[in-house]
């Protein structure tokens, strides 16, 4: 094309455009920065009041008990970045559990369980994705409504009772370890992995941005929206189904009642990563981080002997405090 | 009133629709403020509809005008606007305003509706000189605005919608606790509603109701609320014309009830139908008031058009190339009346309409973003079919929107990635994005097209109006498309970028692209295209030519008029 060729700004243009080329956008750390700061300073006080906080032991058991909910949030990072949300997670994660006992117990063998599983979770991500693309069922309302059913489903199957599950190789998943890392640990660095490569890398992530940034620009700009929220959710229902079969090992047993307000932790962790609600900005990054805060929390309480009734007070001003704080960034008063 | 009259609860925690108490009134009276020069002896006070003193009743029945407003000025960031502006009306009349766009027919409106302050002329209601502050000041003093889209509530009912903020109250026996008076309320609003002689049903929910009849609530409500004055804006161009009809009825009840009617619209038809004088503004300034029946539709748009010229022709060297873009009767009801037109290859086809004349709905069936009833779009002399712009992309059709910032950039996202947004499938291997081919891609379109941004990752958001446009533009030249439909090139543009798209457009038709501008901006489209459609109700009322349009030819046919 003949356009292009010399304008007097170029020369300036093209230097800024080279400055910057170094520096890509998805490693940018201004908006974690806070919360990291904020991390480090949790760890300090921790450690300062606990001798048994700062030890790799005992953070790796902090990892190894969020990981199930890490493994949610990952999806539900996606799913609030899009603009979407889902509430079902906890209730998939559950039946996911109470399928794979059914299964085994028919002698199915456990790993077609685990399989089908995830199969059901897709599928329920799928229902919520045609209900908020095609029905335009608000996605707060459709996954309340979905999280109901399949828990009741769950609960229909199991008679509301627990049973245990008992096989050494499904074990593994919560109890086992590579060069001793622990597998759950493991499982979730995976699934972080992915949804960075997925959400700075692939069209599919940044069309999820786009998406979420302003819908009715991301479709004139020829991006299949609907296609693009439907797929959103079916990650969002199998990264919960994952999350469930870890869940179901770590207790041994297939319960129905398994992950109950789960969903709330999930949105929470996220959000305090510093993806927005209304979707559009957001990183995986920030709800890793989210993750740790509320795990590190929970276990610094549990060491302190902190009854749990106040773990959830702490929580919950955690949560408000890291959002205040960003909002105030925001506003440049920080 | 009387029964009506505003507890002291609603007057602090209503919506700005309800009448004042005396007190708040008297509250709100502003003292001669330094900006205007008020005459000697002249009052200054702010008065509302219901509490006009004896005073003021005597002395309205020396004028016979209802509203006058004199040497209104405006400026928004130091370009004036309007010029000292006149504008008169009486009781009981219908005054026409016209104008083309940006000849500030809104910002006058808006100054008399209390969402702009005035920098200088007076405004006087019933003679008595007041000051708009706030939205909630003119309506105290009875003036109310109906536009294109109805302001009405949809969940709550006729009569509810039409006493709205100004709810009658009543106190069950031996209760303090007022509550609604559903039957004060409903009583009320039939009043209203045999005043306007219309059947509908106070209790039925406005949700049900059509836009016509959604209107009229609008107007019952000002009725009930004793409004002056009545600012209809565009009201018809979402109506049929057995609705229009309906609703110049209404206007002749409003008429004889002694309301003054200052209606605005693009259509002469209706100007002739209903208007007692016309007048018409030009770039900020009065160009002509004219009684009925003393105007021909010439005399009108003479006056609207002036006789600014039409400043270096732009329109690419005249095309030979095939036809691109073939469109037969593209049809939708009540927005595109079997619209068939050829784009070909380096050639700019410009459609003017004004408001309500389905631009916006054309371009955008273009591209498949809204449904059409039928009609057919071939590119390359190939029909196609589509029923989104992701598969209008394919067969290489892109539109850049009229708005900006609602339907055209992400604007959390950087520079770069707004630009190569439509082109991500070309620009990944093995399903992962090619980084430095994106930023290659968005470089080479940044300095080609002049964007001037901080750097290739600063969010769109920040950019200038006129930067942001030619990213919009990028977004398709990234993308090599065929066919270009851009929906008003440069609204909200400033002059030099203007003069940039306008090189950027000819340049690429010359490259063999076709393209379709969709603008209401006359002088733009005269400069720019090869030939001029001009649209009016959905329906291409004509073409021009480069060489045989003119400003009064364009303007008569695009408002109406048989050419």
């Amino acid at each position: 094309m003949m356009i292009g060729t010399g304008r007097p700004g170029d020369a300036a243009i093209r230097e800024t455009t080279q400055a910057v080329r170094g520096t890509p956008g998805v490693l940018k750390w201004s908006g974690t920065a806070i919360l990291l700061a904020f991390y480090a300073g949790m760890i300090i006080f921790f450690s300062v009041v606990s001798p048994y906080f700062l030890n790799v032991r005992n953070f790796l058991n902090i990892g190894t008990n969020m990981a199930y909910i890490g493994i949610m949030a990952a999806g539900s990072t996606l799913v609030l970045i899009a603009g979407g949300l889902d509430l079902s997670v906890e209730a998939v994660a559950a039946i996911s559990g109470v399928i794979i006992g059914i299964i085994y117990r028919a002698g199915l063998g456990i790993w077609t369980g685990v399989i089908v599983s995830i199969i059901l979770g897709t599928l329920v991500g799928a229902a919520n994705g045609l209900c908020v693309t095609r029905l335009k069922i608000n996605a707060f309302i459709t996954t309340l409504g979905s999280m109901s059913i399949v828990r009741g489903i769950a609960f229909v199957l199991t008679g509301g009772l627990t049973s245990s599950l008992l096989h050494p190789g499904f074990r593994f998943i919560a109890m086992g370890d590579v060069a001793g890392i622990p597998f759950p640990l493991l499982m979730m660095a995976v699934v972080f992995a992915l949804a960075f490569i997925v959400l700075n890398y692939m069209p599919f992530g940044r069309s999820i941005y786009a998406i979420g940034g302003n819908a009715e620009a991301a479709r004139l700009s020829g991006i299949n929206i609907d296609l693009i929220t439907m797929l959103v959710y079916v990650i969002s229902g199998a990264a919960a189904a994952g999350s469930g079969v870890l869940l179901t090992s770590m207790l041994g047993a297939s319960a129905p009642q398994a992950a109950t307000g789960v969903a709330l932790t999930v949105i929470a962790a996220v959000i305090l990563g510093g993806t927005s609600l209304s979707g559009g900005k957001g990183s995986i990054w920030g709800t890793l981080l989210g993750t740790l805060i509320l795990g590190t929390l929970n276990n610094g309480l549990v060491l302190l002997n902190v009854s749990s009734f106040y773990q959830d007070v702490a929580r919950g001003a955690v949560l408000l405090l890291a959002v205040a704080l960003d909002r105030l960034r925001e506003r440049g008063a920080v | 009133m009387g029964r009506l009259a505003a507890h002291p609860s609603e007057v602090t925690h209503g919506e700005a629709s309800l009448p004042l108490s005396r007190e708040q009134q008297a509250l709100m009276v502003p003292g001669p403020s330094p900006g205007i020069s008020g005459g000697e002896g002249e009052m200054v006070v702010a008065m509302g509809v219901a509490a006009r003193g004896a005073d003021a009743s005597a002395k309205e029945k020396h004028s016979p005008y209802v509203l006058e407003m004199h040497g209104i000025t405006k400026s928004f960031s130091g370009v004036k606007v309007l010029d000292d502006v006149e504008l008169t009306l009486r009781r009981g009349e219908v005054v026409a305003l016209l104008g083309q766009n940006g000849a500030g027919k809104s910002t006058l409106i808006k100054i008399l509706n209390g969402d702009y302050t005035k920098d200088a002329g007076t405004i006087i209601i019933d003679g008595m000189r007041v000051e708009m502050e706030t939205p909630r000041d003119a309506i105290a003093r009875g003036i109310r605005a109906i536009y294109q889209e109805p302001n009405t509530v949809s969940e709550l009912s006729v009569a509810e919608n039409i006493l709205l903020g100004r709810l009658p109250l009543r106190k069950p026996r031996g209760s303090g606790v007022p509550i609604v008076d559903y039957e004060g309320m409903r009583r009320e609003a039939m009043r209203v509603l045999n005043m306007l002689d219309v059947r509908i049903d106070p209790d039925v929910e406005v949700g049900r109701l059509t836009v016509a009849e959604r209107q009229i609530v609008e107007i019952a409500r000002a009725l009930s609320a004793e409004a002056k004055i009545l600012i209809m804006d565009e009201p018809t161009a979402a109506l049929t014309d057995r609705e229009i009809k309906r609703l110049f009825e209404v206007v002749e009840g409003l008429k004889s009830k002694g309301v003054g009617i200052i209606y605005i619209s693009h259509r002469l038809e209706e100007v002739f139908r209903i208007a007692d004088r016309v007048m018409v503004l030009r770039d900020g300034r009065n160009a002509g008031i004219f009684e009925r029946n003393r105007f021909t539709h010439q005399d009108l748009v003479r006056a609207m058009v002036g006789r600014s010229l039409v400043q270096g022709h732009l329109a690419p060297a005249r095309p030979a190339g095939p036809a691109i873009l073939s469109v037969e009767n593209l049809s939708r009801r009540g927005c595109l009346d079997y619209v068939s037109f050829q784009v070909r290859a380096g050639e700019v086809v410009a459609f003017f309409g004004l408001m309500g004349s389905g631009t916006d709905y054309l371009a955008k069936a273009l591209v498949g973003a809204v449904p059409v009833d039928g009609g057919t779009i071939a590119v390359d002399g190939v029909p196609v079919h589509f029923k989104s712009p992701g598969e209008a992309k394919i067969h290489g059709i892109g539109l850049v929107p009229a708005d900006r910032k609602t339907e055209g950039l992400i604007l959390e996202m950087s520079v770069e990635e707004n630009i190569t947004l439509p082109s991500m499938d070309k620009l990944t291997r093995g399903g992962f994005l090619r980084r430095d081919e994106k930023i290659a891609v968005a470089s080479r379109w940044v300095n080609g097209l002049g964007i001037r941004c901080r750097s290739l990752f600063q969010p769109a958001r920040f950019l200038s109006g006129g930067n942001q446009q030619k990213v919009l533009l990028a977004k398709w030249l990234a993308r090599h498309m065929k066919v270009l439909v851009i929906d008003e090139p440069t609204r909200g543009v400033d002059v030099g970028a203007r003069e940039d798209i306008y090189g950027i457009l000819k340049r690429l038709a010359e490259e063999g692209m076709a393209i379709v501008v969709l603008s209401s901006d006359l002088p733009e489209v005269l400069r720019i295209s090869n030939r001029i459609l001009v649209l009016y109700k959905g329906r291409v009322m004509a073409e021009f030519s480069g060489e045989d349009a003119t400003q009064e030819r364009v303007l008569y046919c695009a408002m109406g008029g048989v050419s």
